[in-house]
């Protein structure tokens, strides 16, 4: 039963009970009335009874003192009384006739009466008569007498009786309606206990599940409150900022104060705001009942993240829109991740193309293989064909590589990576070298679970590679027999040499007195002749050592070597006055030995050209240059035409036949040597005015670093300034 | 004292006659033997064939050999004087026209005692010879005889080719 149902059934029962107790007395009062008037009737009828025997015993005495006396008086008296007889008769006739129970009993009395007054009235027309007649006079019957008094009586016990009667039935009625009343009231009383006891339980009952929602609406504020990941604000249906945790501080940067009552288009990118993202934002939401999005926000102090964002919209229960719940997430540095997942992504998918590798895996367990179109293409397949297994892909192998091949998938599967080169057969039978390279996963037991890796068509660079072995035994041999042959000039050609200056110097000794001054002269020019080939051969196998030697680059400072090499120059003729002007702190990278031969040689140039300047300057520094730095070496001394400039740096090639000596190497060795370092070098020059050599020593692609990677050429460009035409000759 | 002697080993009869001459000029040359080819050289030091009746215990003070030999090169001949006892500590001084570093390498690696380019003028020549004869037969020390048979192989470390 219902709370509402209980209350009305009891609220009806004593309402109900309650009406019935009134209904019982008001019928009680209306009873208590009529026996009122009852008791007061039958009062009446016993006064009139009382009244009508006192009258009738007046009018039977004083019609005996009239018979008697024979006066008046006692006539008058007589009739009064018989007069005040019958008015009681009347009254009780009025009072009691239509009384049928003791109609008999009146009707008796009224004979009896009538009957008893007639006699006394013949007897008081007798006496009217004369007093003789007075002995004619009977005594009123005392028989009738008697009755009449009976009669009487009987008529007052019976009024009593009824009385009584009545008192009594009145009585009982009231207890009854007592009873009925106090019943009634105590159980309309106990209905109305009930009914508040129930309304007094709901309460309570309602009371306490009020509690607990507000305890419960208590927390969940708590927890929006202090959630710190999640920015969790309302907006009013317009959009302004009415409830703020702490999340939403730490995300977005304000403090409540700060933004509570701000419109929330205050998060938006300034572009965003403009172009009314923050209406779309919340009609959608309110058109939908939802919106959700990721983008741009704006923080407090003007910084930028990634947001996730959803906008619920609030109804009440009119279904009127009452405002927004907005939560919004950084996810800034899952953006990036991702981000820098997709970018990784093409990025491998680009190096994978690019490098034309296909990719594979095989599952360990089934032995499937999955692999991509190119994967399949390098197997000679135009398209993807369908499912491979280990031993469809060891099908493609050749025979002779199949062991091989097997053998190391195996090892793979124990250390963990491989990198197989093998030939296979594509359908068209045509033979293809392959490089499969790959790595073993393992599960969290170490057990390998599956096999990833790339594999790519190296045909082509097995075949350049075949060709390259070829060519390098061949470059080998021609080494050797170089090598051979610079070390049998270097032997066998001397020996003949030292015979010549030998027996030459023997003869100007032994022979001196029999040679004229001719002779001599000869002789000193045949020794001469072969200490210059001596020279000769010196240099060229100097040069073919700077061909053949192993460049090892390391760091150095040529402003170091260059003061070494000043200081031996000028040991060899400390007499000369030369100035070295040397830039301090020239860092370069190269071979240390090679280097300093090229500065032996430019510096020696140097040296040598200026030898007939009164005062002569060699300056050795760095320039800028178009594509980065150069090196150079200047003198003051008799320069070279610049028209030779070709020239000077191919062996044995002079520009100053004999005024200066020389082989002719020097350069052409130093041209090597800058060559091998990946740089180049070149000279400027003029007659008379000295001589300036450049050089760097990486190409200029590394220089100038990367700008023009194009360019492979180390030819030296500074050949050709052609408009630096004063430039003279020099060797 | 025994008498001192120089072995050269040069197949050139060039080089021998300017290097004799040189000798004589500087007035060292005692007791030149020259042999012409690395087999006539181990042959003499090691007193069998043409040489069988030489007295092996007498040793030149120094040898002079050429890198360039028939038959048997220089530097076989100084591995071979190298791995026989009796000639492990002979001086050897190695003569040559080049200056390559891959024989001046070798030869060290292989326990010459000195290494010099014959210069190609004959002055520089002569003052080189000079120089060599003055040092290996006047101021340099020889190996004392006595305990030169004794010396165990194994003391020193012999590189092989």
């Amino acid at each position: 039963m219902t709370f509402s149902t209980k209350v009305s059934a009891a609220f009806g029962a004593a309402l109900i009970i309650l009406l019935a107790v009134g209904v019982l007395s008001y019928q009680r009062i209306v009873e208590e009335n009529e026996d009122q008037q009852y008791v007061t009737h039958t009062r009446s009828v016993l006064e009139r009874l009382n009244l009508l025997q006192e009258s009738l015993w007046e009018a039977e005495t004083d019609q005996r003192d009239f018979i008697i006396g024979g006066e008046r008086t006692f006539l008058d008296s007589y009739q009064k009384a018989i007069r005040r007889v019958r008015r009681q008769e009347a009254g009780l006739h009025d009072l009691v006739g239509d009384n049928s129970s003791q109609h008999e009993l009146w009707s008796q009395l009224a004979l009896q009466i009538d009957l008893h007054i007639a006699e006394l009235q013949t007897a008081v027309d007798i006496r009217s008569g004369g007093e003789a007649a007075v002995t004619s006079v009977t005594p009123p019957d005392k028989q009738r007498r008697d009755k009449i008094r009976q009669l009487l009586t009987q008529a007052t016990a019976t009024q009593r009786q009824l009385l009584n009667e009545r008192a009594d039935r009145a009585k009982a009625s009231a207890r009854k309606v007592q009873i009925a009343i106090v019943t009634g009231d105590i159980l309309a009383f106990v209905f109305l206990f009930a009914a508040a006891l129930v309304i007094h339980h709901e309460m309570e009952k309602r009371r306490s599940a009020e509690q607990v929602l507000r305890e419960s609406e208590e927390r969940f504020r708590l927890m929006v409150s202090e959630v710190k990941d999640y920015a969790i604000l309302m907006l009013d249906p317009k959009g302004y900022v009415v409830s703020w945790n702490a999340g939403a501080e730490r995300i977005n940067g304000y403090r409540p104060e700060e933004i509570l009552g701000r419109h929330f288009s205050a998060f938006f990118p300034p572009e965003d705001a403009n172009a009314g993202a923050p209406a779309t934002e919340l009609r959608i939401a309110a058109a939908r009942g939802r919106f959700e999005e990721e983008g741009w926000r704006v923080r407090k102090d003007g910084s930028r993240f990634w947001a996730s964002v959803v906008v619920t919209a609030l109804h009440d229960e009119r279904n009127r829109l009452r405002g927004f719940a907005k939560v919004t997430c950084d996810i800034t540095e899952r953006k990036k991740a991702e981000e820098a997942l997709k970018h990784s992504e093409s990025r491998l998918t680009l190096a994978l193309e690019s490098a034309q590798m296909g990719v594979w895996e095989i599952d360990l367990k089934s032995g499937r293989i999955a692999r991509s179109l190119r994967n399949d293409q390098i197997f000679g397949y135009e398209s993807l064909q369908s499912d491979w297994t280990q031993n469809i892909l060891l099908s493609h192998v050749i025979p002779e590589d199949k062991e091989m091949v097997k053998a190391k998938f195996g090892e793979a599967t124990f250390t963990g990576h491989f990198r197989i080169e093998c030939r296979i057969l594509w359908p068209n039978r045509s033979v293809h070298w392959i490089a499969l390279r790959g790595r073993t996963h393992r599960n969290e037991h170490g057990g390998p679970t599956h096999m990833m890796g790339v594999v790519v068509d190296i045909t082509e660079l097995k075949t350049a590679q075949d060709d390259l072995v070829l060519r390098t035994a061949e470059l080998e041999t021609a080494n050797k027999e170089l090598e051979a042959f610079c070390y049998s000039v270097s032997h066998d050609l001397r020996a003949p040499l030292r015979a010549i200056d030998g027996f030459s110097q023997a003869v100007l000794e032994e022979c001196r007195d029999r040679l004229d001054d001719l002779g001599k002269d000869y002789l000193n020019r045949v020794i001469l002749a072969a200490r210059r080939m001596n020279a000769l051969i010196d240099d060229l196998l100097h040069l073919s050592r700077v061909t053949r030697a192993e460049i090892v680059r390391q760091e150095m400072d040529l402003t170091e070597v260059a003061q070494s090499i000043s200081s031996d120059l000028q040991r060899t003729d400390p007499k000369r006055k030369v100035e070295f002007v040397i830039a301090p702190d020239l860092k370069a990278e190269g071979d240390p030995h090679l280097l300093r031969t090229v500065l032996e040689n430019l510096m020696g140039n140097s040296w040598k050209f200026t030898s007939k300047q009164a005062y002569a300057v060699i300056e050795m520094g760095r320039k800028a240059i178009d594509d980065g730095w150069a090196f150079f070496v200047r003198d003051n001394g008799v320069g070279f035409d610049q028209k030779y400039v070709k020239g000077i740096f191919g062996a044995f090639q002079r520009l100053h036949a004999t005024e200066f000596p020389g082989t002719g190497i020097g350069l052409a060795s130093a041209h090597r040597i800058i060559q091998r370092h990946g740089g180049r070098i070149w000279a400027e020059a003029a007659i008379g005015r000295g001589a300036t050599f450049y050089f760097t020593l990486l190409g200029p692609q590394k220089v100038a670093e990367k700008e023009n990677p194009g360019s492979l050429n180390p030819e030296p460009e500074g050949m050709e300034h052609g408009e630096t035409n004063y430039l003279v000759g020099r060797r | 004292m025994a008498k001192r002697t120089i072995l050269l080993v040069e197949d050139n009869p060039d080089d021998e006659t300017l290097v004799l001459r040189a000798f004589t000029k500087n007035k060292l040359a005692d007791e030149v033997v020259v042999v012409r080819d690395g087999a006539e050289a181990l042959d003499y030091v090691f007193a069998r064939g043409n040489y069988a009746d030489r007295d092996a215990s007498v040793q030149p003070q120094v040898v002079l050999l050429d890198l360039k030999l028939p038959k048997v090169d220089g530097m076989e001949v100084l591995r071979q004087l190298r791995a026989a006892p009796e000639t492990k500590l002979l001086p050897v001084v190695l003569l040559t026209s080049s200056n390559e570093e891959q024989d001046r390498l070798l030869g060290y690696a292989l326990g010459a005692n000195s290494f010099v380019r014959k210069p190609s003028h004959f002055i520089e020549f002569v003052d080189a010879v000079r120089m060599l004869g003055h040092y290996w037969l006047v101021l340099n020390e020889e190996v004392p005889a006595s305990r030169r048979d004794s010396v165990r192989s194994e003391l020193f470390e012999v590189p092989s080719t």
